[in-house]
């Protein structure tokens, strides 16, 4: 056993590379089947759809918010001071009832038509969270239109 | 099997696994493959009328290139804001075996016709007639960026607008690696 103890592992080392081979061998050949297009692309959904702002889009944002405020309180409907995030702002709209606050979401409407309409590239939406969110979409969002064969 | 035959053996088989993972990682430092390249999709052919000339836009007569595969449409902010990014990579990029290619999805002929002409889009735009080819490349939104390479398989895809950095880190290694000519 002396002797085997200080010969170099060179089979060892061999047989190691061997099956190093073998595996990428077998892996390239798997490698090559091509995934289908549909698996492959990334996609935006509405949850991702907020692109990070620079400052100066947020201070624009939020002075745009803030005009939609105003307007709104100047019609009877007070809304809190527009709230910031890191892709948008939000105007977090009073409790009320369903049909004062769909006066509200017509009046916001209104407002932001007076203030000149959302800025450019930005959305302006009433979402399920109940609040006006102003953002600027990464994407515009389309139906799903399945591949045909 | 005594202890002195056991330690041979460990450190033999020892050896044999170092061996192993020391080819597994050299490969894959010297075979890093352009994204998923290998196991990419093929770009779906297509044929469309082309909105920027008379005569149609077809895939097929860019085979060998690198394209750069731009789906918008004249209704779309994100699409609209991107356009002078993707004028400024044409200019960095045209040189080289890239082409860039636009298809106007979901759009009227006369405004698609109107947004090229004022952005000065330089490279060929054709209309999606029936959204046939959207239904190919199975899109969910708009703008949406694919990067071909010139074996015709998507080595990259952009939903969305994409960054600068990461278009032209797509298109070298879609060209295999060289780097091309961008310039940043």
């Amino acid at each position: 056993m002396r002797s085997r103890r200080y010969v170099p592992p060179v089979a060892s080392a061999a047989a190691g590379a061997a099956a190093a081979a073998i595996v990428l061998a077998a892996g390239h050949g798997q490698a090559a089947k091509p995934v289908p297009l549909g698996s492959f692309v990334s996609r935006i959904t509405p949850a991702t759809n907020k692109a990070q702002l620079t400052s100066s889009e947020m201070a624009t944002l939020t002075q745009w918010m803030t005009r939609v405020r105003g307007c709104a309180a100047r019609h009877g409907f007070r809304i809190a001071a527009p709230t910031v995030g890191d892709s948008e702002v939000i105007l977090d709209l009073p409790k009320a009832s369903k049909s004062r606050r769909l006066r509200l979401l017509a009046q916001a409407n209104r407002c932001a038509e007076a203030a000149g309409g959302p800025p450019p590239h930005t959305d302006f939406s009433f979402e399920h969270d109940r609040k006006l969110h102003l953002y600027r979409p990464r994407a515009c969002l389309l139906p799903v239109v399945s591949a045909k064969a | 099997m005594n202890g002195a035959q056991a330690r041979w053996l460990s450190r033999q088989l020892g050896v044999a696994v170092v061996a192993f993972l020391a080819v597994l990682l050299g490969w894959r430092v010297t075979h890093e493959a352009p994204h998923i390249h290998g196991r990419a999709p093929a770009a779906p052919a297509f044929t469309i009328e082309s909105l920027s000339s008379s005569g149609r836009v077809e895939l097929a007569s860019y085979a060998g290139r690198v394209v750069v595969l731009n789906f918008w449409a004249s209704w779309c902010g994100p699409c609209r804001a991107e356009l002078p990014e993707l004028e400024a990579a044409w200019r960095r990029w045209h040189e080289d075996v890239v082409s860039f290619v636009g298809v106007d999805v979901r759009d009227s002929v006369g405004d698609a016709k109107r947004s090229i002409a004022r952005a000065k889009i330089p490279y060929p735009v054709g209309h999606d007639q029936g959204r046939r080819v959207e239904s190919l490349y199975d899109l969910s939104s708009l703008p949406q960026t694919f990067v071909i390479a010139p074996d015709g398989r998507v080595a990259a895809q952009f939903a969305g607008s994409f960054e600068r950095a990461r278009l032209d880190a797509a298109i070298a290694k879609a060209l295999g690696g060289s780097g091309g000519s961008a310039t940043g």
